[in-house]
């Protein structure tokens, strides 16, 4: 496998698809998902893009657990006893077995020539993995694999036999080469079949040896005879199947129904794919069900604290990286003015505190507060004898609400005029550590981006200033955003919107519910696919969910969702796009999807830079035949 | 398969073209090379029958009264067509072994259908075949961002052919007036290797535009090596295409997503079918949310020929 450091994203630079195996290591936090994923079991893994479904399956590979080298990764490691082939399906391999045949071949022979490809792609990982265990000399369940090179011209005589492979060298490497020219030879025969007549057609597919093949029976026979030559009939294994939401159907339709099946024995399944997907077993009745058939791991997370051990270890591990090591991230990163801090806790938002300060100052000020106080018939100079659970209820749910309004709202009890809102810059109510792993939702992409583009700051000043992380976030949501608008979300019949405008409305709703509208402990913050939602927004949604942007609030919902299954469900917006549209970062009383889609847009302009003039010299002096 | 010849400009400089093929769209420069009347045997213009609105119905009928044959979407096989063309063009006497190819209203995939048709072209003799590109005068960048509706192949033909699903992607990607779109793509196809062609013109305002517009953009790509392209120049450019691949295409599954003018997207069709099957080249279907902008000549012409192979 070739790999090499990635291009940049709107997020950075790392991507674990083309990670080398050391800086994937490098950059791994074993989190108790990497636990369950690693069980000797079938696993499926939902979550959006950039959440680490890659990382968490490529780290099964031999070669990476064999880098990985710690305590915690021995305990792991000595729990695996599959060897694990990763098996990619990219966009570039997908979009390209999609034009196999076309133009003009019938859908049943593309689909012998999709197939086809595709086993000569799985034999290709399996062969490439036993290759890579042999160079790791690892006497280890998960890598072990000994053979000679007697043995190895036997094992590789049987298989190109078996796959009608003609070879003058028999060794597991030019069995593999062998592979590739078959995928090429397939493309060829392809592309011949769709300039021939249909005349004999079937006698061509019939008769040609690189056809005929089912990946996965073809992968079952391959490690079997594995097991049989190298003296280990019971060794196990992990076919790790990358990225299905954009695989072909027929693949996916073939590997689900095998998570059910007891028949593959020695065999698990590691599938991984995103939280929504147009799949025809998604919602089949006689589908594998989550915690009977697979384990299932959710990457994206209901509640903020859910991420923020992991979120943290990972923007540690990474500016240790760039050799900011032992950081204390509370002193470069600050306090969160969202969190009262442990005097105030303890204090029971008492008088002195700064939180009392901030709750007396929104009484005086804000009417919809007062009267929200009074009806609770609370005392605010005695908040210290509060009741726990009702200043829990009442005090600590309001406390961030109050907050969000005193940053965005200026008052001026004199004049008693309306009230003005104030356009901050940098609103300082984004930053400290915790608001700043919260906002950043514990997606490894965006975590070891921001670790990455803060890195100098960090080692040159020590700290990062409320304003730098409110302008990295700003700027880093706003890129988020500039994608968003790029899909599309059809409400009816050939009226196209953006995701993006879509979900910028969402976004204003709620920050008028919370900033402009009166005083309410419970302002909007969600938001739920009605009834009256059209079906064509449905897939809109879902590839939003898919990006990222959209985060899907049930905690029991445990399967990926087809598109009539986002309906009746409660979603709120990622909390990056906060600092954007100056909302909350918290799940707040949801609002009809329909309500929006059914709103006007506004247009927004860009800004930028000018740019150096060139010569027109150049020009081609056209010849027009004249 | 035959490898074309790809040349700056014509070696039949003067003579007459035995065909000359434009595309009718809603753009007012679809007919300013037809306008030029080059002096051609067959003048052939080609419609989309999806295309009704005003601006493409005033253009037909200027296109008719300039004497050229229209076709439509529905009614020809136009790999066919092309096919045939060629054929009857390739049986005559070398100065008007020629074809023009406008290019100008021409859709990305018409153009891969045009090249993949003459690199697939069996004739005894070979024909150069000109693709022409009406420069159209400045108009600002459009306010609303497009939105994108279907990602997929150029043609089934230029799909690539990857032996190896685990190497690493090289994006050869075209600015243009869809910045959002392009920095979409590059997290979509996620290359681990990235090359940005940004066009360049001679007018200040184009260029000036094309950096405002594409900031953000920049400021993402930060240091991804830039090459920027005068887009007067096609040959120039081809020729940083072709050497981009060929560096990348042994170690790579080379992608090239064609934003921006159109001569970008014909300079990569050109330097991919050199080397054919290994590159893939991205149709990039847009919405234009709702607008839909007038182009009008500015009375340059730019100009690449290829030349195709024998039997």
């Amino acid at each position: 496998m070739q790999s090499e450091v990635s291009a940049p994203t709107v997020y950075g630079h790392f991507n674990a698809r083309f990670a080398t195996i050391e800086n994937l290591v490098d950059i791994f936090i074993p989190s108790d998902n990497f636990e369950i994923v690693a069980h000797p079991s079938h696993t499926v893994v939902l979550g959006p893009r950039g959440s680490g479904k890659t990382c968490l399956l490529k780290m099964l590979q031999p070669a990476a657990l064999h880098k990985w080298r710690s305590a915690i990764a021995d305990k792991i490691k000595s729990n695996i006893h599959y060897v694990g082939v990763y098996i990619p399906t990219d966009i570039s391999w997908s979009k390209q077995a999609e034009q196999l045949g076309k133009p003009g071949l019938p859908e049943q022979y593309k689909l012998i020539l999709q197939y086809a490809a595709f086993t000569a792609q799985v034999l290709q990982r399996i062969i490439d993995t036993v290759i890579d265990c042999l160079e790791l000399n690892e006497n280890a369940t998960w890598a072990g694999i000994v053979i000679n090179y007697r043995t190895e011209k036997e094992l590789v005589a049987e298989l190109a036999a078996h796959f009608r492979i003609q070879l003058t060298t028999l060794t597991l490497l030019s069995l593999k080469q062998k592979l590739a020219a078959r995928i090429v030879d397939i493309w060829r025969f392809g592309r011949q079949e769709t300039l021939a007549g249909p005349e004999g057609r079937n006698e061509r597919f019939i008769t040609n040896p690189d056809l005929n093949f089912d990946f996965f029976d073809e992968a079952l026979y391959t490690i079997g005879l594995i097991n049989d030559f190298t003296g280990k009939k019971d060794r196990q294994w992990a076919f790790l199947f990358d990225e299905l939401e954009i695989a072909p159907t027929w693949l996916v339709d073939r590997l689900f129904p095998l998570l059910r099946s007891t028949t593959i024995q020695n065999v698990f399944l590691k599938l991984s794919m995103s939280p929504f997907a147009k799949l025809s077993q998604a919602s089949s009745g006689s589908s594998p069900r989550a915690g009977h058939d697979y384990e299932l791991i959710r990457l994206w997370y209901v509640q903020k604290t859910e991420a923020t051990q992991f979120s943290r270890q990972l923007l540690e591990q990474t500016l240790a990286k760039r050799g900011i090591a032992e950081v204390d991230l509370h002193k470069i990163f600050g306090p969160s003015p969202l969190k009262p801090s442990t005097k105030d806790r303890t204090s029971g938002y008492g008088i002195g505190s700064k939180s009392h300060e901030v709750l007396t100052q929104a009484y005086d000020n804000d009417e919809g507060f007062r009267e929200y106080v009074d009806s609770k018939g609370i005392d605010l100079s005695k908040l210290d004898e509060l009741d726990e659970n009702k200043r829990a209820a009442e005090i600590r749910k309001a406390y961030p609400i109050v907050l969000f309004r005193q940053e965005f709202r200026k008052y001026d009890q004199n004049s008693h005029a309306e009230t003005v809102y104030r356009s901050r810059k940098k609103p300082q109510i984004f930053s400290g550590i915790d608001s700043f792993l919260e906002i950043l939702e514990g997606n490894p992409r965006w975590i070891v981006g921001a670790a990455n583009e803060l890195a100098t700051t960090i080692l040159t000043k020590k700290k990062v200033t409320p304003s730098q992380q409110y302008i990295y976030l700003r700027e880093t949501a706003e890129r988020f955003m500039s994608l968003l608008k790029t899909i599309p979300l059809y409400d009816r019949e050939n009226d196209a919107r953006s995701l993006g405008d879509t979900l910028e409305l969402v976004a204003d709703r709620i920050y008028s519910s919370v900033v402009q509208a009166r005083f309410t402990s419970e302002p909007l913050g969600s938001f739920k696919i009605d009834s009256r939602c059209p079906d064509a927004v449905l897939e809109s949604v879902g590839v939003g969910m898919n990006a990222g942007a959209i985060i899907l609030l049930s905690e029991t919902e445990v399967n990926w969702l087809a598109p009539e299954e986002l309906r009746n469900k409660e979603f709120r917006l990622s909390y990056l796009l906060s600092p954007y549209k100056h909302i909350p970062f918290r799940i707040g009383r949801p609002l009809p999807f329909s309500e929006i889609i059914n709103s006007s847009y506004q247009k927004r302009k860009t800004k930028g830079l000018g740019a150096a003039p060139i010569d027109a010299t150049e020009t081609t002096e056209l010849d027009l035949g004249l | 398969m035959n490898k074309l010849t790809i040349r700056p400009k014509s070696q039949f400089h003067g003579s007459e073209f035995f065909a000359v093929f434009i595309c009718i769209g809603h753009e007012s420069r679809c007919t300013h090379f037809a306008s030029l009347k080059p002096p051609a045997k067959e003048k052939i213009a080609f419609i989309y029958d999806n295309d009704q609105s005003p601006r493409t119905t005033q253009n037909r009928k200027i296109i008719s009264e300039l004497g050229f044959v229209q076709l439509n979407s529905s009614e020809c096989n136009l790999r066919q067509l092309i096919k045939d063309i060629v054929a009857r063009c390739s049986h005559l006497e070398e100065p008007t072994r020629r074809i023009a190819v406008d290019i100008s209203s021409m859709t990305r995939e018409l153009m891969a259908i045009w090249v993949y048709t003459i690199m697939d072209a069996q004739n005894a003799n070979s024909v150069e075949i000109s693709f022409v590109y009406s420069h159209a005068k400045f108009s600002p960048p459009p306010e609303q961002v497009p939105l994108a509706k279907e990602l997929h192949s150029i043609t089934p033909e230029f799909a690539g052919m990857f032996s190896d699903s685990t190497a690493p992607v090289m994006l050869l990607i075209g600015l243009g007036y869809e910045p959002e779109l392009a920095l979409s793509f590059i997290e979509y196809l996620e290359p681990a290797k990235l090359l940005v062609f940004e066009p360049a013109h001679h007018e200040k305002s184009y260029t000036k535009s094309i950096h405002v517009k594409n900031a953000m953009f920049f400021k993402t790509i930060k240091n991804t090596p830039l090459i920027r392209y005068n887009v007067f120049a096609p040959y120039l450019l081809f020729q940083d295409l072709e050497s981009a691949i060929q560096g990348a295409a042994y170690d790579h599954r080379v992608h090239i997503a064609p934003y921006g003018v159109k001569i970008f997207a014909i300079a990569s069709l050109l330097a991919a079918s050199l080397h054919y099957p290994k590159v893939f080249i991205w149709n990039l279907n847009t919405d234009p949310n709702g607008q839909e902008h007038d182009r009008v000549a500015d009375g340059k012409i730019s100009e690449i020929v290829a030349e195709t192979g024998t039997v």
